[in-house]
């Protein structure tokens, strides 16, 4: 079997951006692109030969079982999660093992946490997955959260959203401040940087991530009970790659995002309520496009401003709202 | 019991009872005369309501108050609507009768203060909205032969929503409560009726999924017989 690692994501300390949405990852098998997703249950296993202050192994297995189950309790979601138990084999080696622990890597300063996933290139199924912790930084498995200590179960949430096959959300804000970016909200775990330390917000989905991972996985009543809003993203008559586009309800306040993800600016949300939506599309213009995008990151367009569709777009059930087409205006 | 069958058990009522009607009016006391059935087609006025405000918030990296990347406001607008009523008399006091309107009011949402620009625009979409209902209606008894009969009515029913482009549909109920006039000449068949109503409405393409109240003004062009 003929096996590529795809990713190497972490939540970022300083860094990256605004907006909305969930993003899955994809594998090019010729002229298809495919998912990336388990075929079965996800048996994971803990390490238990590296610790840090604070965290015992018993506290790391229970913290990132309450991780699994934040997505496994997800009602309109299939995906599953068997604890393997105990390993000594450590996290981003490639022993057909999905393992998560904490490594020193001192090196990677604003890495709180990464996951590398090795994936089938043909079918795109997800054949091993890893998460390390970086043991450089202060964590805590507190119930309430620790002052100066990052929450290991928020941050092993956002992982488990890349073991899953989910990338990055721009739903968030950030400012610049000396080295770097600084959070100053966020309405989605995937969102690339996090929330301060002690903060606990994250061990919570929030819709954007529901959709998303509803997507990947979804269970019987999915598709028949929530829908999707489609539609083109153009600038000058030629379609925007890379442009973010958010899907909020007035009815439920809910956000939940996509990208226009071809080079003609085609983008799909799915996972919607139905009701209608008003539809927000904006640039990545204040953070690294390789957060979100693989390849080459000029291809991202954000020369344009922000800009709301005119009208409400309804979004019915077990269907697509039709395309939509957003004209862009230059900044 | 459903709405729906609320509105079906309401017609079987009145289908029941118009020969007991027939003997109690036989008296020649009403201010118009006297007919069993009175249909009435016309045109009118719903008014608007409000849904609120509602803010696009993210979760905030420090301090209580969210981040909002934009609000919203919604409201459903006033429209013009046509309607018909078909009635009973039931007895001389009481007729009973169905209403069916159709209107297509607009949906608005006014998005305001966006963090990151995209200016003040207000977003919309057109509704076609079907409403039915049943209710009983109250003559107000003036001196014979006058022409004028004020009455009280009140009823309920189910309305239908269908947004822009046809494919989400959001059902609700109605109330409503009102007072009109029929104007009808002496021994004539044919007349005005005008209405006011409150309706209260639940449901349908109710952003805030609450209960509203709106007033609505009806005039018809009325036959009986």
């Amino acid at each position: 079997m003929k096996t590529a690692a795809v990713a190497l994501l972490g939540v970022l300390l300083a860094w990256s951006e605004p907006a909305s949405a969930y993003l899955k990852y994809t594998v090019r098998a010729g002229a298809v692109s495919l998912p990336v997703t388990w075929s079965g249950p996800v048996r994971y296993f803990v390490n238990d030969a590296s610790t840090v202050p604070g965290v015992s192994v018993a506290a790391f297995d229970d913290a990132v079982a309450r991780a699994f189950a934040a997505w496994e309790a997800v009602p309109t979601a299939s995906v599953r999660y068997e604890p393997g138990g105990l390993t000594s084999a450590r996290p981003l080696d490639d022993d057909g093992r999905s393992t998560l622990g904490f490594m020193a890597a001192p090196e990677l300063d604003r890495v709180l946490a990464s996951t590398s996933l090795l994936v089938d290139d043909a079918s795109g199924e997800i054949v091993e997955a890893d998460i390390f912790f970086n043991s450089a930084f202060e964590w805590s498995v507190a119930p309430a959260g620790e002052a100066g200590r990052f929450d290991l179960e928020s941050i092993a949430v956002h992982e488990i959203g890349h073991l899953s096959g989910l990338g990055h959300s721009a739903l968030g804000e950030t400012e610049m401040v000396a080295g770097g970016r600084r959070l100053i909200a966020a309405e989605s775990v995937m969102f690339p940087i996090a929330f301060p330390p002690g903060n606990i917000v994250d061990r919570t989905l929030k819709p954007d991530d529901v959709a998303g991972i509803s997507d990947l996985y979804p269970d019987a009543g999915f598709a028949a009970e929530t829908g999707s809003l489609s539609g083109l993203v153009t600038l000058d008559d030629a379609g925007v790659f890379g442009a973010h586009v958010v899907a909020f309800s007035p009815a439920t306040g809910a956000l939940v995002g996509g990208f226009s993800l071809t080079e003609d600016g085609q983008f799909s949300i799915g996972g919607l309520s139905p009701g209608v939506y008003v539809v927000r599309v904006e640039p990545l213009d204040d953070a690294d496009p390789e957060s979100f995008f693989a390849g080459d990151p000029l291809d991202v367009s954000t020369d344009f401003r922000v800009r709301f569709y005119d009208r409400l777009v309804p979004v019915p059930k077990g269907a697509d709202s039709g395309l939509i087409t957003v004209r862009l205006e230059h900044k | 019991m459903t709405r729906p069958s609320i509105v079906l058990a309401a017609c079987l009522l009145i289908a029941a009872w118009p020969r007991s009607a027939r003997a109690q009016d036989r008296d020649g006391r009403s201010a118009i005369e006297f007919r069993r059935f009175d249909l009435a087609v016309g045109g009118g006025w719903s008014g608007g309501v409000s849904y609120g405000a509602q803010p696009a918030a993210e979760t905030p990296a420090s301090g209580p108050q969210p981040f909002h990347l934009f609000t919203t406001s919604s409201r459903l607008d006033a429209a013009a609507e046509i309607a018909a009523a078909f009635g009973v008399r039931l007895t001389r006091r009481i007729e009973a009768e169905a209403f069916a309107s159709f209107a297509r009011p607009a949906l608005q949402t006014a998005i305001r203060g966006g963090a990151e620009g995209g200016g003040d625009p207000t977003v919309g979409e057109t509704l076609r909205r079907l409403a039915i209902s049943a209710g009983l209606r109250v003559p107000i008894r003036l001196r014979p032969g006058a022409g004028v009969e004020p009455f009280v009515a009140a009823g309920a029913g189910y309305l239908r929503e269908l947004h822009e482009g046809g494919t989400l549909v959001e059902g609700g109920g109605t109330a409503h409560a009102g007072a009109g006039l029929r104007i009808v000449p002496a021994k004539g068949r044919a007349g005005l009726r005008v209405d006011l109503r409150l309706v209260l409405r639940r449901g349908g393409a109710a952003l805030d999924r609450g209960t509203h109240v709106h007033p609505a003004a009806a005039a018809y062009l009325l036959v009986r017989f």
